[in-house]
């Protein structure tokens, strides 16, 4: 997975580097998330989410109707978010 | 259209770049050689970057791009109607509705398949965007059942499309498919370009809605290109902080290094030397057997096939020949070599393009074969009878594999495939873990065989489930027959 880090956050708007430096701006509604997402907080994603044609994204929990069966911790529409030092799983819903 | 302009870009870029951007550009093309200068200015050249753009979905981003850096006036690019986005859409066979409550969101559910249900409905979206849905007038006509293979622009997936456009500044829009996340990137049917619904809705939007659509392009990112300054270069391979670029340029440290085309060929992360035939590594960290197995090469000749692909015909000492051919980019798409027995570690293990594989004569196959090998298409290996661990992990669209002598696979192998349906090796009687897990979750594999010996619980609850597939399709195929 690569590994994002949350440089700023504008509303739904969170502006992200990878290791590499290279930056996204991806609009990200996150669901049924207890804590609240930092700056420094990491997101790490599958890199075929970057190839997405989109930046709008949404994600919620594994179990859920929406967005498909993750199958892999190598699902592409499987990702980790690391709240502090609280890692959670969460998958991308679509619609 | 400029003709001369035209050829120009069709001389550096290709084909289909030329005729993309005389599809997308009639606007620009008014004004000469701006863009042309634009490719040239914003892409290295490249032979394949219509395709590129296609296969990523990436057209809509590139012309926002390129119409962006123009610096026109919106108004000399969208074709403004003068009609309402109500009007237009009636013109396409819609009718429009705009959302302004919970409620008349959720009136559309009753559209999609309860497994297909849009997360819009799960509530709440109202707070970060605009929600509009547009219904086909024959949307009753139009029945899931009838669509058995779902493609994102088919009659069914377009019948019933919400356009969305976030309240955040930027009114970025997507637009979401009524088969949602069955079929791949249902967020952005149409390409998210409202032009492909019908021409002049964009403006429409504008002038009626006020959705401006604000493109950041400072978010600009092509898979398989890496920006440098502002110019996009296309890469085959990516190992560590190297990026094996297409003709012959290598990127590192930001910085661009081109073998000349006359003595080298850099095919993914391996440079031929054309005087010598010889095969080497830049970056001799790299593990990959594939080096050992050209080792006895003496001399290589080039031949140009069709679509711009080469084949290198390589002669070895022991008077055989091993055949690679490579794209349009300079990337290997297939490797025919019938000269050795054995299989080293991480073989192409990096070559994400290999489309073919051939090699009659192998036997035993170590680990990390074809690792990445995303894109493989067909693989022929009659006598191999092992393989190691990893082999064909990332392999995605395999659709048929056949080894009548394979007897033992481990862990891994080819475990990420979802698209397999024939898997043949009636002598496998090993395999390691997560053994074609992917494919044993999706439903699509028709024909599995392995040896009776086997005793791997998953393998044995595949058999069982295809052969209650095939009693249930034909009554006529007797329990236990495995066959179509």
């Amino acid at each position: 997975m690569i590994k994002l880090v949350i440089k700023k956050i504008d509303g739904n708007n969170y502006f992200l580097n990878d290791e590499d430096d290279n930056e996204y701006r991806f609009h990200i509604q996150f669901y049924d998330l207890d804590k609240e997402v930092q700056i420094g907080d990491r997101l790490f994603v599958n890199k075929r989410l970057l190839e997405s044609p989109t930046y709008l994204f949404s994600f919620g929990p594994l179990v859920s109707d929406y967005g498909r069966k993750v199958l892999s911790i190598e699902d592409p529409d499987l990702v980790a978010l690391v709240i502090g030092d609280e890692k959670i799983y969460l998958k991308r819903y679509y619609g | 259209m400029n003709n001369s302009e035209y050829k120009k870009i069709k001389k550096k870029y290709g084909e289909n770049t030329a005729k993309l951007c005389r599809r997308i550009f009639p606007t620009l093309f008014e004004h000469e050689g701006l863009v042309f200068d634009l490719l040239f200015k914003y892409f290295e050249p490249n032979h394949s970057l219509g395709e590129d753009l296609e296969k990523y979905d990436m057209i809509t981003v590139f012309k926002n791009f390129i119409f962006d850096k123009s610096g026109l006036d919106k108004s000399q690019i969208y074709v403004d109607t003068g009609k309402t986005p109500t009007e237009l859409l009636e013109e396409a066979g819609y009718d429009l509705y705009e959302c302004k409550t919970e409620e008349e969101i959720q009136y559309f559910k009753k559209y999609y398949a309860s497994n297909e249900s849009l997360c819009t409905f799960r509530g709440g979206r109202l707070d970060d965007c605009y929600v509009f849905f547009a219904v086909k007038k024959d949307v009753d006509n139009i029945r899931r059942d009838d669509f058995l293979k779902p493609q994102r622009q088919d009659e069914y997936g377009t019948s019933v499309i919400s356009i969305q456009f976030t309240k955040d500044g930027y009114c970025t829009l997507s637009i979401k498919n009524r088969y949602n996340h069955t079929v791949e990137n249902p967020d952005s049917t149409f390409s998210n370009d409202l032009e492909n619904i019908i021409p002049g809705l964009t403006k429409a939007f504008e002038n009626y809605y006020g959705m401006i659509q604000k493109i950041d392009y400072e978010n600009l990112s092509i898979p398989f290109y890496k920006q440098i300054d502002d110019k996009f270069y296309k890469f085959n391979s990516r190992i560590s902080d190297c990026y094996y670029g297409a003709n012959n340029l290598l990127i590192k440290n930001d910085k661009v290094t081109k073998f000349p085309p006359e003595q080298y060929i850099l095919m993914d992360y391996f440079l031929l030397d054309l005087k010598t035939g010889k095969i080497s590594l830049y970056d001799k960290r790299i593990p990959d057997y594939f080096l050992n197995s050209m080792s006895s090469v003496n001399g290589v000749k080039v031949e140009k096939i069709q679509g711009g692909e080469r084949v290198l015909h390589f002669s070895t000492d022991s008077g055989g020949n091993i055949d690679i051919t490579i794209d349009k980019s300079n990337s290997i798409i297939g490797v025919v070599n019938n000269e050795i027995e054995e299989v080293g570690d991480y073989f192409l293990a990096g070559c994400q393009n290999i489309r073919y594989i051939e090699m009659k004569n192998v036997k035993h196959v170590k680990n990390h074969f074809a690792y990445r090998s995303d894109a493989l298409e067909a693989i022929n290996m009659p006598n191999v009878e092992s393989f190691g661990n990893y082999c064909l992990h990332n392999n995605l669209g395999i659709q048929e594999m056949i080894f009548p002598k394979l007897k033992k696979v481990g862990d891994y192998f080819s475990d990420l495939n979802c698209k397999m349906d024939k898997f043949v090796a009636p002598n496998l009687i090993e395999n390691g873990k997560e053994f074609l897990s992917n494919v044993f979750k999706y439903r699509y594999l028709q024909y599995f065989e392995i040896s009776d010996l086997n005793r791997d619980p998953k393998c044995i609850k595949q058999i069982d489930i295809l052969k209650y597939i095939h009693n249930e399709k034909n009554d006529n195929i007797g329990k236990g027959d495995r066959r179509k």
